[in-house]
């Protein structure tokens, strides 16, 4: 059961295209956050010019909702800085996980898509590379629509703090929170591909929960995941 | 705020966006430094699942009955259709419904 796709990949034009169409969907969930984030971030008291700039430096919702908790006039730089760096550990795996894809590819082509590199285009971008596509383009086309939604709602939600505390201070009254769930769950169903699957959910799921529910942060991520992998790696050779 | 102010909250920033790249980057630097084993291959083809696998653990044990309705309607679509924007308003729908009529 490895991934099928070994020789033969690209990285072009039309592989962008088709990462950032195909992620507009997922976009618009991300937006709906940005909005979110740019409001909250001005109410902390950073200017909608930090609140940008952290937006088009930073470039994760965890991490930049985060720091909004220790803003203020004096900042507990290490704190959010080591914060930041583990809220973040999950892409060490998500980025190991494209091996086939950006092993094949130039470093600067490769280490330029990672910079964009989301739990959401990486979840779209592993599904289309599971599945054989070979254009590695694809995860930096998916990366730059994310990019751009999270950026464009940073600036709306930090310009227009005001109305949107009143209209949609909570995403969850339209359900939008959820958006992120049924895509992982979506795509989670096409990487089914037998029986054999199912031990290597299971202990997933099952560290996974564990983690979340003893250890505060994003870590039942990285249980759930090396979790799976290892059962898979001890079942499958 | 002053310049002082405005400086630290540059660096706040910059070593954020350092911290945040380098967890982005640092996972392809590692294996594609290695030739993989064929067990630690197969170790790299189970993990994406499972990340996805747990990501969703939260919502589905920390939440409610909308939530878990929602992830079995938004699991069939996906597995009926194949389509993942059909998979995602089925979803959408389904837990708006859910929490604003049924489980308010």
């Amino acid at each position: 059961m490895y991934i099928k796709c070994n020789q033969g990949v690209t990285f072009t034009r039309q592989g962008v295209f088709q990462g950032f169409l195909k992620s507009v969907p997922v976009g618009l969930g991300v937006f709906a956050y940005g909005l979110v984030f740019g409001m909250l971030a001005v109410q902390a008291g950073m200017s909608p010019f930090q609140a940008q700039l952290m937006s088009l430096m930073v470039f994760a919702g965890a991490s930049q909702l985060m720091a909004l908790e220790f803003w203020g006039p004096n900042l507990p730089v290490l704190t959010i800085v080591l914060t930041t760096f583990v809220v973040n550990l999950r892409h060490l795996l998500m980025g190991a996980a494209m091996r086939d894809w950006l092993v094949r590819v130039s470093p600067g082509k490769s280490y330029f898509s990672l910079y964009f590199m989301t739990d959401e285009s990486w979840a779209l971008s592993v599904k289309e590379m599971a599945s054989g596509k070979k254009d590695a383009a694809f995860l930096l086309g998916s990366g730059l629509c994310i990019y751009f939604f999270w950026n464009l709602s940073t600036f709306l939600g930090s310009t227009m703090s005001f109305w949107i505390d009143r209209y949609l201070a909570d995403p969850s009254v339209l359900g939008l929170d959820f958006a992120f769930t049924a895509v992982f769950i979506a795509l989670l169903t096409f990487f089914w591909k037998g029986k054999s699957q199912i031990p290597v959910w299971l202990l997933a799921a099952m560290a996974a929960g564990l983690a979340f529910i003893l250890i505060p942060g994003k870590w039942y991520i990285i249980f759930g995941g090396l979790a799976g992998g290892i059962t898979g790696a001890y079942r499958n050779v | 705020m002053s310049d002082s102010q405005n400086l630290i909250v540059l660096l706040t920033l910059a070593f954020m966006a350092a911290a945040t790249y380098f967890t982005r980057a640092g996972g392809l630097f590692i294996v594609s430094r290695i030739t993989p084993s064929p067990r630690f291959r197969a170790f790299l083809t189970h993990m994406p699942s499972s990340i996805l696998v747990a990501i969703i653990v939260p919502t589905l044990i920390g939440k409610g009955p909308s939530e878990l309705i929602a992830a079995t309607m938004a699991g069939l679509a996906a597995i009926l259709t194949r389509n993942l924007i059909i998979s995602l308003l089925s979803g959408l729908i389904a837990v708006s419904l859910l929490r604003n009529f049924v489980f308010v």
